[in-house]
């Protein structure tokens, strides 16, 4: 009480978020009983337990969504996770501030467009007829290739769309850390004789280690979500069984059928996996790294 | 009492006397439906047309046309209105939110209205009638929404043929297409034939011709599903051939419907296969827009005189009145406008002095027309003046003749994921055999799998229902 007497101000300056979290974040969990019930427009919903999961769970279609999930999203954190950083640890070398902004503009830019318009992109691009790659490749006389319809690319066009998306907004928050490495560290390493790039393994890599972890921590809290918007609007009948992640099949199964239950219990699934997972990296990391997110 | 207490107190009850008046006498009905704004001029135009001719009958309505929020589109808006509570009396619902409100009872029989109805019986088409005594909720008044197969006329002459009779005329007259230069820019990239996503659209001319009548067919006594029947085999086997030899658009399954049309407009392909009625007008607009010059396009009978099997146990779309509706009587009566001589006007020729003008006492279609599509029905009276296309009025006319009925249910909410599942199989694995990735000759596996996923349960199911 004493603490909140002292930094009144402050507190009230957060109060505003601090009550919109609480009604659009934590409220709504409330209702994620639904999945227990059945639904019912006007009445009362009709208590049935593990129905929902049930339907969900003995389906084998349900495993095979979950397997592509967990592949597509360990595929995606393995190449995204990196990238960022490397791009963050590059633009840093650019001495000249204005080329550095230009650049960072350019990459910023992607993260802006919808997917419909970057899957309208890459369906382009890799089409077989007269797309950019497919071109590329018939010149140097191979047969073109169907990749969005070739279960062995597909995985790997989320993934590379993924990085062109959002490789450049990620590295904002690692530019942002960089830019917050005490510079009398550099100078130090300076006069010490150390090169640039041992500036950059030695100094810069090490001080950005807790918001790398922090953002793996909270990036795997999303592991179970793969990206909705991306791979619906890059899905066919040939790559579903590729590509069908439990968002998009929830969606298909649950929500356009209007069985809203089953679509919260198939989110809850995935919320209470995503949670575990947090918790879990949260503690493996403090005790091996001594830090985490609290 | 002082004179200024005695002044508001008069005031007070003059209004009070007045609005209980109005109210007395307008009655407001809600309406929602994905092809009307609240905001479009345009629309508020269209329904004061209505709302005009009902209050010369003496039904005194004021129309609030509701604008959803939430969700991305009309298809997840409508049920998240629904279950946070908002009421409305006229609905219109095309993405099966329907059968979840009149599981539940929400939604009004329609039946006793219908059957009072001076003016539904001539507007319905029989494919509605026939929908509506099995399911009395959807009210819609529209030809059958099937797919034919569009071309253009001057590919065919060029081609030397005459319109195609039997499948062989088909493959004949694709082959042609594909083969020659018709667009005339000299190269050979155009198609026989593009669809869009999957096979669905031109399934409905070649399934037939396949002996493929309906979904569940009837062999040794039991029934088993379409997408494992022989005849399914040979259509793939169809299909097959037409992608093996370049006629088939390879990229049929990644292509949205615009990337589709895209290629029909632009020469790209050769025939589409596109909906019936009104919507050739569309097409025949934007042919003629691409091309820069009146372009005919024609509609060809299938190939087996008949189209594939159309679901008549429910209408897919259409407009409801819910059965918590104070307003029952007039909201009917609403809808029941646009299915009379005057309303039919308006939903065939649109908004006069921007879809039509009148001169000396006839109508004369602007250039605007085309865009124009009815906001209701598409009743089956006569039209005032000529609005449809030829490839529009063939459309209708093989769609009235040919039609056949289906005899395919709605799955349990505890086999939508089985459906879903086999649904999906049959997609990829149809792709697979199309594609030849996957030889014909594994079709057998292809049935062992589609049974495991999901099919044997609703083939067990449909035999349980299924007399």
């Amino acid at each position: 009480m004493k603490l909140i007497k002292k930094h009144f101000l402050l507190y009230l300056f957060i109060l505003p978020t601090l009550i919109f979290l609480f009604i659009f974040h934590y409220l709504p969990i409330y209702e994620s009983k639904l999945a227990f019930q059945k639904y019912r427009i006007i009445g009362p919903n009709e208590w049935v337990g593990f129905r929902y999961f049930n339907i969900l769970f003995n389906n084998s279609a349900f495993y095979n969504v979950l397997w592509n999930t967990v592949i597509i999203s360990t595929m995606k954190i393995a190449f995204t996770f990196p990238i960022p950083i490397i791009l963050a640890l590059t633009l840093n070398e650019v001495r000249k501030l204005s080329h550095r902004r230009f650049f960072q503009s350019i990459l910023y830019i992607p993260h802006f467009l919808s997917w419909v318009i970057i899957s309208g992109i890459f369906i382009s691009m890799l089409s077989i007829n007269n797309g950019a790659v497919n071109n590329i490749i018939q010149l140097m006389g191979n047969e073109p290739i169907n990749f969005l319809t070739n279960a062995n690319y597909v995985r790997w066009i989320l993934v590379i769309s993924e990085i062109w998306r959002s490789a450049g907004w990620d590295s904002v928050l690692y530019i942002a850390a960089i830019y917050s490495i005490n510079q009398e560290l550099y100078d130090s390493a300076k006069i010490d004789g150390a090169s640039r790039w041992q500036q950059v393994i030695f100094i810069t890599l090490p001080m950005i280690v807790p918001m790398m972890i922090t953002v793996f921590i909270l990036n795997l809290g999303f592991f179970l979500s793969a990206g909705f918007d991306q791979v619906f609007n890059l899905m066919n009948a040939a790559t579903l069984s590729r590509i069908d992640i439990i968002d998009t099949y929830v969606y298909r199964v649950g929500l356009l059928q209007g069985n809203f239950s089953l679509s919260i219990a198939g989110g809850l699934f995935k919320g209470f996996f995503g949670f575990i997972l947090i918790l879990s990296t949260h503690f493996l990391a403090k005790k091996y790294t001594g830090r985490g997110l609290w | 009492m002082n004179i200024k207490t005695l002044i508001k107190l008069f005031v007070f009850i003059y209004i009070l006397l007045f609005s209980s008046i109005t109210f007395s006498k307008e009655v407001v009905v809600r309406i929602v439906s994905k092809d009307l704004s609240a905001d479009n001029e345009l629309h508020q135009q269209y329904m004061s047309i209505g709302v005009e001719a009902l209050k010369k009958q003496g039904i005194d309505i004021k129309l609030e046309v509701v604008e959803l929020t939430g969700g991305q589109s009309y298809k997840e808006k409508l049920p998240l209105a629904i279950m946070g509570g908002d009421q409305f009396d006229i609905i219109y619902d095309q993405y099966g939110y329907d059968k979840v409100m009149a599981d539940q009872g929400l939604l009004l029989d329609l039946t006793p209205y219908i059957e009072k109805s001076e003016y539904f019986a001539n507007a319905m088409y029989g494919l509605n009638k026939e929908r509506i005594k099995n399911y009395p909720y959807l009210l819609r008044a529209h030809p059958p929404r099937v797919r034919i197969a569009t071309v253009r006329a001057d590919y065919l002459e060029k081609a030397g043929m005459g319109e195609p009779q039997n499948l062989d005329d088909y493959y004949k007259m694709l082959k042609a297409f594909s083969e020659s230069d018709f667009d005339g820019n000299g190269a050979n990239d155009t198609f026989g034939l593009t669809m869009t996503g999957d096979t669905s659209r031109c399934d409905w001319i070649f399934d037939p011709a396949f002996g493929i009548t309906t979904t569940w067919n009837k062999n040794a006594g039991s029934y088993s599903h379409k997408f494992v029947s022989s005849g399914m085999k040979d259509k793939l086997e169809f299909y097959n051939k037409l992608y093996s030899e370049g006629i088939l658009d390879p990229e049929y399954i990644t292509d949205k419907w615009d990337t589709m049309e895209d290629k029909y407009y632009s020469g790209k392909a050769g025939m589409i296969c596109g909906n019936v009625g009104i919507t050739m007008n569309i097409y025949q607009g934007k042919m003629n827009n691409v091309q820069g010059s009146d372009t005919p396009i024609i509609s060809l009978k299938p190939p087996a005189d008949a189209f594939g099997a159309i679901d008549a146990s429910k209408e897919p779309r259409g407009y409801m009145i819910s059965a918590l509706s104070e307003v029952q009587d007039e909201a009917f009566a609403f809808l029941e406008y646009w299915v009379t001589p005057e309303g039919n006007i308006t939903e065939k020729l649109g908004l006069e002095g921007m879809h039509y003008n009148m001169k000396d006492g006839a109508y004369v279609l602007t250039d605007l027309h085309p865009t124009f599509e009815s906001r209701f029905f598409y009743p089956k009276l006569e039209d005032p003046v000529k609005v449809l296309v030829l490839a529009a009025a063939q459309s209708l006319d093989y769609a009235d003749k040919m039609v056949t009925f289906d005899n395919m249910f709605a799955y349990p909410e505890e086999l939508q994921p089985q459906a879903d599942n086999a649904n999906n199989t049959y997609q990829e694995y149809s792709y697979k055999f199309i594609t030849g990735e996957m030889p014909l000759s594994d079709f057998d596996k292809y049935v062992e799998l589609w049974l495991n996923n999901g099919g044997q349960a609703i083939t067990d199911y449909a035999n349980s229902i299924l007399k």
